[in-house]
């Protein structure tokens, strides 16, 4: 729980906004919970999309 | 044996690498004996042009100092990469970006708009930038292409030995020198100049349960010269640090700032140090840690203040 929320505070100075991390505690006989949760935050990072930056020109010649 | 071609470069560095090389003292004299020095902005006047005319693999060791910052410095690195037979990435910069690596937190055109227009010692109301090509009556002028961000030696080339440090300390540029003399080389890829344990393996300081209530920075309290530095909630960088440079910093009652960057293994340093930090963290409730964790002061900068680009996210997004 602490490295989450120290791990939240990082990334956000890093621009990673805060609804692509999400920290749940789902239990083995929770099996509706976990497809629900998963169905919910895969739709919520769609909706996101990709980071704004061009990330990936990094690897890349172009700079 | 002939004697070594030895060459050294700065791309985006602030010329302390190459300080450290010339802090090996009298040993530099001992350099000349076994090295003749064939390229080295800083200290001797050979040209771009006199590269360009060496033949492939002239060169014997080049120490590359700095990141890649623009194409000048893509370009030289390039250049020194076709005439060196054995490169070598000197220094924080080169490995991971360093200190210029911090320039990812921003974005390109928020650099030059600060540089250019809202610095206070400037005035440019005709909000002139530079530009890669311009033309004057006397021909065309060029200058190097600003890069969106600041990229790593070896995201532009491939690199055969990494040696890490802000700057390396000079007992270290000294033995890395008597070992490539000594034609002894280390496996490709390896780190040299350091060791593989962690700061805090080779910290002296007094270690007990870690538990920190508060963070403090260096200024705010008076540091026991004894104690774990961590466990005066200094923000201490030695437990994910790669030891080497002589626990310079801890000595000085100075918490490690990380610039040997992680040991061997670990893929990014800020985020293992999110894991040790955290771990100490003293709190009942977790409404008291976050008030300690929120006392952090710029835990991005801190975590990767030597090796941004070279961490998993490269830049803030």
């Amino acid at each position: 729980m602490r490295r989450y929320r120290l791990m939240k505070k990082v990334l956000e100075q890093l621009g990673v906004e805060d609804e692509r991390v999400r920290l749940e505690w789902i239990s083995s006989a929770e099996g509706t919970k976990f497809a629900k949760v998963m169905a919910e935050f895969t739709e919520q990072v769609r909706q996101l999309g990709p980071f704004k930056q061009d990330q990936k020109a990094a690897a890349g010649g172009e700079g | 044996m002939s004697k070594l071609k030895l060459a050294s470069y700065w791309a985006a560095a602030c010329g302390g690498c190459d300080v450290a090389i010339l802090d090996i003292n009298e040993k530099i004299i001992d350099l000349a004996n076994v090295a003749d020095i064939v390229f080295w902005p800083l200290a001797v006047d050979f040209k771009y042009a006199d590269v360009e005319a060496y033949a492939d693999g002239y060169i014997d060791v080049c120490l590359f100092h700095g990141a890649i910052r623009n194409s000048e410095g893509e370009h030289i690195a390039k250049l020194l990469r076709q005439k060196s037979k054995v490169l070598v990435a000197f220094g924080s910069c080169a490995i991971a970006g360093g200190i210029p690596g911090l320039a990812n937190f921003k974005r390109r055109d928020d650099i030059l708009d600060r540089v250019y227009i809202q610095s206070d010692s400037t005035q440019n109301p005709e909000r002139v930038f530079p530009v890669t090509r311009y033309q004057v009556l006397e021909g065309e002028l060029e200058l190097p292409e600003f890069y969106k961000e600041v990229k790593c030696l070896a995201d532009v080339v491939d690199v055969d030995y990494f040696m890490p440090g802000c700057p390396p300390t000079a007992t270290q540029v000294w033995a890395v020198i008597q070992v490539i003399a000594s034609g002894n080389l280390p496996p490709k890829g390896a780190f040299v100049g350091c060791s593989n344990k962690t700061m805090c393996d080779e910290c002296e300081r007094e270690k007990t349960e870690k538990k920190v209530k508060k963070f403090y920075r260096p200024h705010e309290i008076m540091v026991d010269p004894k104690k774990c530095l961590l466990e005066q909630g200094l923000t201490c960088m030695g437990p994910v640090t790669r030891a080497g440079c002589g626990n310079q910093c801890t000595s000085a009652n100075l918490p490690c700032r990380g610039c040997y960057g992680p040991v061997d293994g670990v893929i990014d340093q800020g985020a293992k140090y999110i894991s040790a930090l955290a771990s100490v963290v003293d709190a009942d409730t977790p409404e008291e840690a976050d008030r300690i964790i929120s006392e952090i002061v710029d835990p991005a900068g801190t975590f990767y203040r030597y090796g941004l680009p070279g961490s998993l996210l490269r830049r803030a997004k």
